[in-house]
């Protein structure tokens, strides 16, 4: 090699990386990590602007939505005008939504919610940022895999946003985009390509090699890359979830992946793989073969959307058990027995999922084995809420807003998880199945669950990903508003459900007046309730952004006194994290353990007497 | 910064990190092809008609078999050469698996294209019948088409003339198009942009035009939704994709079909099929003689004891007959339209290259549905496809990853051959799985 290429490989190896190669196309995982989360948190607030239109027409369908008349004086700006015209206009006329648009919203609440909120936020973001830490180790096992995940799931996602400007608009048939609707409505235009079922499909396609792409990339570090010392059960449990989580998408998912594509086909190729013989339209029988079986969809779809469930739940118990025993300054009661109930609820998520096809007459011997499945599920899942319950006997409890998010998240995913067991069984599913009851049931286990979890994380670290605390006051402004609201809005769901109202109703049934209209006012107060917990998100935001620059600067890398190797890099952690290899001498919640001197002891606290383990020696030098 | 355990095992894990990763990759992989079989398993058992058995050429899907199996052969010879420190070996083996790749594909396409140009027509009593078009498919005629509703709302679809006069078989110089007024319109872009505003400021949506000439159109039928250029159409008017409606009079609508098999298992009297009312009496007598054949050796084998048309085999071979001679008589009676001589050549054709297949032309009203052996044909086509499709997919991607570490990773391979034999490894360890998955399509596809 000559002399000046060599310089030249010199310099680049020096060279400062340029702004948008650091901050926008990086292969750092915390980087990654933060996109992911930034991400994350606008589609969630999207998703629940979604929502909150759509409560507007249950409480007050047919009246226009407030506002819009404003919205009307902006038809003249070019651009925006166009779109307010051929886009809103078409869809909610004079401001009224259409059922159209109702059903639009709430397909893409749902999936957006899911698939480009909850994921990314917790599984992805959390995870990225946080997993690679507590190991020990420098980055990802595949950096720039890693980024390409990253960039997968924003194209997915920017295609489901896309999809709304379609001419067909976005999907429309629920977010389980069951067939037969699915595949035949919209079929028949000038282009199934640019159709919002289909972009829906594609999308899907995307967002599901994302995760693919990130499990792999995940379970390989975890298992490749962990810092010396640390041993399977000296993992922090947050490993543990995120493992299990990852073993989820990866098997999961491809099934999702097989029913997003032979849907496609049926609606691109006009096969019939979910459409039955002898289907009509009106009285015409669709140009169609026929012979294929709606239920094979709803196969596929659940077998993932089941461990979807705990994809979503996963990460929240794995932020929740490093929030409480840190703030709680007790040690994870049960580390074992809840790293074995992680590992079988795992396991068990996969033979759950015809739960959710109780009323399609799959029969009573399949329906029976999986009531069976179901409720054995519900064993490991107590366990882990159990120990997190006993974590905090005895503590000195800190209550600030990630300990009283957590907290939070203890009993309202034990309300979402005990409202399930009546679901389990299919002769009480019969009637409660579609209604609100279900609706109330999961939104306890992922809204006041999932997302308190992650309002927790976020407070948690946020010292370690900026050097600056958020604002206690304002954290606290946020949480009690938001834990009143969520109640308002989920409780009396069980009750309208228990009175059969059908999740589905545009009008919030007011169709059906004689039946609902002791019950119509629930309608009003949910949604006042949701609107009062947007604007209880407003602290929120302040505080994320103001804290950024103008929070509190924390004094030490440790600022919460926690145990576990996150906590021993810089702060912010720089490209590589650590500055030195650390190792991990202790188990990862050693905190007020009986006859140990101090409060608590971090897992890179070398036990007095044991040798100085120095570095391993590099096994591959590329010296220049 | 350097991520450890790249080239070099973990000592407590013994694996390097792409090693991990690849198997996690094909633990999900088997999850897609899981549920891609477990598709095939769910619709075959759940299918409600004769769910094809051998239709596909099991000699070249022998053939492809043993292509990707000396293909796995090789890329661990490949390996092995490369960790040998044989390097030009290694780059033989590995340019060989490539070719294996390409040939695979290859034969791949002539069987896609062969389905492809296959058509099957299902009609009304339940017969099927298949065979191949004629150059110019299948097309139906419409004339005196005078009036048009064109859709100019702004919103997608909107008529375009690119769309909805395509068809039209009158010279563009003899159209001529009145508005509503009688004003003559220009059909460009200025011209739409006219009939627009004309539209909007009577507050419609769409506007009528008047041709002062009758038009003539002769459209393609596609079978598959995205290539037809229309909706839908009845006996007096068409209603293209565009939203365009037009009035008009249906003067042709009859396929022709170069009838190559005629299967009446679903007919309720096989002997007054409609395929036998096409073919002429000659290939009645036939389907006679050949059902009889079957129904005396499955009477010798299974005595009375067992009804025939319980018998799945039986149907499949008593009930279904292979069209073969005839294309003479029948073309002749096709195409009345056509000069003899010309008929004439087209059966020598026909003859000699070995498609020997009477030529009919079956009414619209005859048919129930039709197709292409495409993912519309049926659920067995359909997963046919899929799974085929995604497995080449996967064999395309394979080969393209070799081929870069054939012909790309140069420089890795003077600096480091053991990393680039990782790499290798990893390639071999997903083209073993490509080659897998094989062994599992093709029993099921071509044989059982």
């Amino acid at each position: 090699m000559s002399a000046a290429s060599h310089t030249h490989d010199h310099a680049h190896d020096h060279h400062e990386q340029s702004w948008i190669w650091k901050y926008i196309f990086s292969t750092d995982h915390k980087v990654i990590g933060i996109q992911y989360g930034l991400c994350g948190l606008v589609f969630l607030l999207f998703g629940f602007f979604l929502m909150m239109v759509m409560r507007w027409t249950i409480a007050y369908g047919g009246a226009p939505i407030p506002g819009y008349g404003f919205l009307h004086t902006l038809e003249s700006i070019p651009y925006l005008g166009e779109f307010i015209r051929w886009r809103i206009e078409r869809w909610a006329p004079g401001g009224v939504v259409s059922p159209e648009l109702y059903n639009m919203f709430g397909d893409m609440h749902g999936t957006i919610m899911v698939f480009m909120g909850i994921v990314p936020l917790g599984f992805a973001a959390f995870g990225n940022y946080v997993m690679p830490l507590q190991i020990g180790t420098v980055d990802m096992a595949f950096p720039k895999l890693n980024a390409w995940s990253f960039w997968l799931f924003f194209l997915g996602g920017l295609m489901m946003l896309g999809s709304f400007l379609l001419p067909t608009g976005a999907a429309q048939t629920g977010w389980t985009n069951y067939s037969p609707l699915a595949t035949t409505t919209n079929m028949i235009v000038k282009n199934t390509f640019m159709t919002g079922a289909t972009w829906w499909l594609l999308a899907m396609v995307l967002v599901i090699s994302s995760s693919l792409l990130g499990a792999v990339n995940f379970i390989t570090t975890i298992i490749n890359l962990r810092a010396k010392g640390m041993t399977w059960m000296r993992l922090p449990f947050f490993c543990w979830a995120m493992l299990v989580t990852g073993f989820l998408l990866l098997l999961a998912f491809p099934p999702l992946e097989v029913a997003a594509i032979l849907q496609l086909f049926d609606r691109v190729f006009g096969s019939s793989f979910f459409l039955p013989s002898g289907l009509v339209d009106g009285t015409q029988h669709y140009d169609i073969s026929g012979g294929g079986n709606p239920l094979l969809y709803q196969h596929l779809f659940w077998f993932l959307a089941h461990p979807e469930v705990y994809v979503l739940i996963l990460p929240a118990f794995a932020i929740v058990t490093e929030v409480i025993p840190a703030n709680a300054r007790r040690p994870l009661w049960g580390y074992k027995a809840m790293v074995y109930s992680v590992l079988t609820l795992g396991f068990l998520s996969f033979i759950v999922w015809a739960h959710h096809m109780y009323l399609t007459g799959m029969g009573t011997m399949i329906s029976t084995f999986f009531q069976f499945t179901t409720v054995l599920i519900s064993v490991p899942s107590v366990i882990l809420l159990t120990s997190m319950m006993i974590t905090l006997w005895g503590g000195s409890i800190r209550f600030n807003p990630q300990m009283l998010f957590a907290s939070a998240f203890l009993p309202m995913f034990g309300i979402g998880g005990l409202t399930g067991l009546p679901l389990a069984f299919n002769f009480i599913d019969l009637h409660l199945h579609d209604t609100y009851y279900v609706i109330g049931h999961f939104h306890y286990v992922v809204a006041p669950g999932t997302i308190f979890a992650l309002f927790a994380g976020i407070y948690h670290w946020f010292p370690k990903m900026t050097g600056r605390k958020m604002s206690d006051f304002l954290g606290k402004l946020h949480f009690w508003p938001s834990l009143l609201c969520m109640n308002l809005i989920f409780g009396p769901m069980f009750w309208q459900g228990m009175a059969g109202f059908h999740r589905r109703w545009y009008d919030g049934g007011k169709y059906f007046e004689e039946t609902t209209k002791d019950m119509l006012w629930t309608n009003e107060l949910i949604s006042f309730a949701a609107w009062g917990l947007a604007l209880s998100q407003i602290p929120f935001i302040i505080n994320l952004w103001l804290s950024i620059k103008g929070g509190e600067k924390v004094n030490s890398d440790n600022p919460w006194d926690c145990t576990t190797l996150e906590w021993t890099t810089p702060t912010p952690p720089p490209h590589g994290n650590f500055l030195t290899p650390p190792t991990a001498y202790r188990g990862p919640y050693e905190y007020n353990v009986p006859g140990d001197a101090e409060e608590f002891t971090p897992q890179w606290e070398r036990p007095a007497g044991a040798p100085d383990v120095s570095p391993e020696p590099a096994t591959h030098s590329h010296a220049h | 910064m350097e991520i450890p355990y790249t080239v070099n095992a973990r000592p407590d894990t013994g694996l390097w990190n792409a090693k991990v990763g690849v198997w996690l990759f094909l633990a999900s992989e088997v999850m897609l092809f899981g549920g891609l079989f477990s598709s095939y398993i769910f619709l075959r058992l759940g299918a409600d008609y004769n769910w094809p058995v051998g239709v596909l050429d099991a000699f070249w899907g022998c053939v492809n078999t043993l292509v990707l199996i000396a293909s796995s052969v090789t890329i661990v010879m490949a390996w092995a050469s490369l960790k040998m420190g044989k390097v030009m070996a290694y780059r033989i083996y590995l340019f060989i698996t490539i070719l294996c790749a390409l040939g695979f594909m290859a034969i791949k396409t002539v069987e896609y294209k062969g389905k492809f140009e296959h058509f099957g027509v299902r009609l009304t009593d339940g017969t099927l019948l298949e065979g191949h078009f004629p150059k110019e498919g299948y097309r139906i005629e419409f004339e005196d088409v005078t009036k048009f509703t064109l859709e100019l709302d702004g919103v997608y679809p909107e008529s375009n003339p690119k769309d909805f006069l395509r068809d039209c078989t009158t010279p563009e110089a003899e159209r001529k198009f009145l508005n509503a007024a009688g004003k003559e319109v220009i059909l460009d872009e200025a011209g739409l942009n006219a009939l627009r505003l004309e539209a909007k400021a009577q507050k419609k949506t769409s506007v009528e035009l008047t041709s002062t000439k009758p038009l003539k159109f002769s459209i393609k039928r596609g079978a598959f939704g995205f290539i037809d250029p229309i909706y839908s159409y009845t006996a007096e008017s068409i209603f293209f994709k565009d939203n365009t409606q037009t009035n008009g009079k249906l003067v042709k609508d009859s396929m022709t079909l170069e009838v190559d098999l005629a299967d009446v298992r679903d007919c309720a009297d096989a002997e007054k099929s409609l395929a036998w009312h096409y073919l002429g009496d000659e290939q009645k007598a036939k389907f006679i003689a050949l059902r009889d054949e079957k129904l005396a050796a499955f009477k010798k084998s299974f005595g009375n004891k067992e009804d025939p048309y319980k018998s799945p085999h039986f149907k499949r071979h008593g009930l279904v007959l292979k069209v073969v001679g005839g294309a003479h008589a029948a073309a002749g009676h096709a195409k009345p339209e056509h000069g003899g001589a010309e008929t004439d050549t087209t059966h020598a054709e026909h003859v000699a290259s070995g498609h020997d297949h009477p030529s009919v032309v079956i009414e619209k009203k005859d048919i129930t549905f039709w197709s292409n052996f495409t993912p519309k044909y049926n659920t067995y086509y359909a997963i046919y496809f899929a799974l085929t499709s995604l497995h080449g997919l996967h064999v395309v991607a394979g080969a393209l990853v070799l081929s870069y570490f054939l012909f790309f990773d140069g420089k890795l391979l003077r600096k480091d051959p053991e990393h680039m034999a990782n790499r290798v490894e990893v390639g071999g360890l997903f083209w073993h799985f490509v080659d897998l998955v094989w062994i599992f399509l093709f029993p099921l596809l071509y044989l059982l």
